[in-house]
């Protein structure tokens, strides 16, 4: 039976683990604001959902150019890589909120129109620092979760040691989305290439 | 010395660099010894850690401002920061009601009313705060700004877009603003709303060039591209629409 995001109420998502620890640098620069992303990857014939990738587009209410231009570009990054846009990612300002906010509605609906469905990626605020839980579910309606996985071969203890090292440096810093692209005239590259996440 | 003089510029910047002020604050004091510049110095150290989270510096930094200044109201605005910062925000509320009996054009105590509703999640009354502040301060461009965002957040964005507009009166030869505003309007859509989005974004780039100012370069491109996709007749309505310029 399908739901409001067209997923499927019973399919798990994987997410690999770059793409998790691309999301957590994401929320670890701005820890005080909402955050957005796109959700890049590949569904395969068996059905299976692969998140392989995220391009991160803004950490402020999205408008409507920086959505319009974002989404092209993930669209152009994943034609590159064989991948789709698969859905979005987003973390509220407010840490006690778990609300999907109608923005990503509004984001979800469009995604659906190009791939049947779209990931709900909610980024948990208040698991962040916890090292037994994944920080994000994936969310199918405003209040039901699908079951989420993270692949790529590590644990999620050698993936937090991995953070634990990333967030010492101060790499999070380093960390661009789209919006900086833009606020720096081009200066950062929201690819990220720079950043190793091993 | 040197820790000391680069305190002050970022004073006088006003710029939030918590991890510099962190580092160079112990070396400042010690360098200012007796003088007045040691109580700037831990009001900044007091901010810094809380920005970090570091309460133990917060408590001892807050200590020494209340011992010297025990009825200031700057120091009691900071003490219902760190109630603030250890989720006591009835506390804090309370504090920042009393230096508004005192004092009812505290601008600071009110500010940081709008932040307690803010980090509850009460935007409505932090909307009605923000508007409080307006009726008192009709050009401080921070609220107007705040009150934007918050507008903004909601996808109220007419309401949105006054507050930009108003900014923009504030402060014209800003090409941020312009590029706010901009924003917003296309965001809204529509064929008049295009135009003035494009209007705006080519006022951002007269003020910054396009080599400094992608968002509104790329704005401007997106705006003629939706334009250029209307119909005659929706382009003929917007275009004689009063009060858009040629």
């Amino acid at each position: 039976m399908l739901d409001e995001f067209g997923i499927g109420k019973a399919a798990v998502v994987n997410v690999d683990s770059k793409a998790y620890m691309q999301i957590y640098l994401h929320a670890a620069k701005y820890p005080s604001t909402n955050i957005v992303g796109f959700l890049l990857g590949q569904q395969k014939p068996n059905g299976e959902i692969i998140v392989e990738d995220i391009l991160a587009i803004c950490h402020s209410y999205p408008t409507a150019s920086l959505l319009e231009i974002g989404a092209l570009t993930a669209e152009k990054i994943g034609n590159s890589s064989s991948r789709k846009v698969l859905g979005v990612y987003y973390a509220n300002e407010v840490l006690s909120d778990y609300q999907v906010p109608n923005y990503v509605v509004q984001i979800a609906s469009t995604v659906r129109a190009y791939v049947d469905f779209c990931i709900v990626c909610q980024i948990r605020n208040d698991l962040l620092s916890k090292k037994d839980n994944l920080f994000i579910q994936i969310m199918n309606s405003n209040n039901m979760k699908n079951k989420c996985k993270i692949v790529g071969g590590k644990s999620l203890e050698e993936i937090n040691d991995v953070l634990d090292s990333l967030v010492y440096k101060g790499i999070q810093f380093k960390f661009a989305d789209f919006e900086d692209h833009m606020n720096d005239n081009g200066v950062s590259d929201f690819r990220n290439p720079t950043i190793e996440l091993d | 010395k040197f820790s000391s003089i680069l305190l002050k510029e970022l004073r006088k910047s006003k710029l939030r660099r918590p991890d510099i002020i962190l580092t160079n604050g112990d070396k400042a004091l010690s360098y200012e010894g007796s003088s007045g510049e040691v109580w700037s110095i831990f009001e900044q150290m007091f901010i810094a850690a809380i920005d970090s989270g570091d309460s133990t510096l917060a408590e001892k930094c807050l200590s020494k401002l209340r011992n010297k200044f025990p009825k200031s109201a700057r120091v009691n605005r900071l003490v219902g920061i760190y109630y603030e910062f250890t989720g006591k925000y009835d506390t804090a509320m309370e504090i920042y009601k009393n230096l508004l009996i005192d004092n009812p054009s505290n601008l600071a105590a009110m500010k940081r009313k709008v932040c307690i509703f803010k980090a509850t999640g009460k935007i409505d009354d932090e909307i009605l705060e923000l508007n409080n502040i307006l009726k008192m301060y009709p050009s401080d461009f921070s609220t107007w700004l705040e009150l934007g965002d918050r507008y903004f957040s909601r996808y109220d964005l007419e309401s949105a877009a006054h507050c930009y507009e108003e900014l923009v009166l504030l402060d014209p030869y800003t090409a941020h603003t312009h590029t706010k505003l901009a924003d917003t309007y296309y965001t809204i859509g529509g064929a008049t709303n295009i135009l003035n989005a494009r209007k705006h974004f080519i006022m951002s780039l007269n003020i910054q060039c396009a080599k400094l100012n992608t968002r509104a370069f790329y704005g401007l491109i997106m705006t003629c591209k939706a334009f250029a996709g209307l119909s005659s007749k929706q382009k003929i309505s917007a275009s004689t629409s009063g009060d858009i310029a040629q």
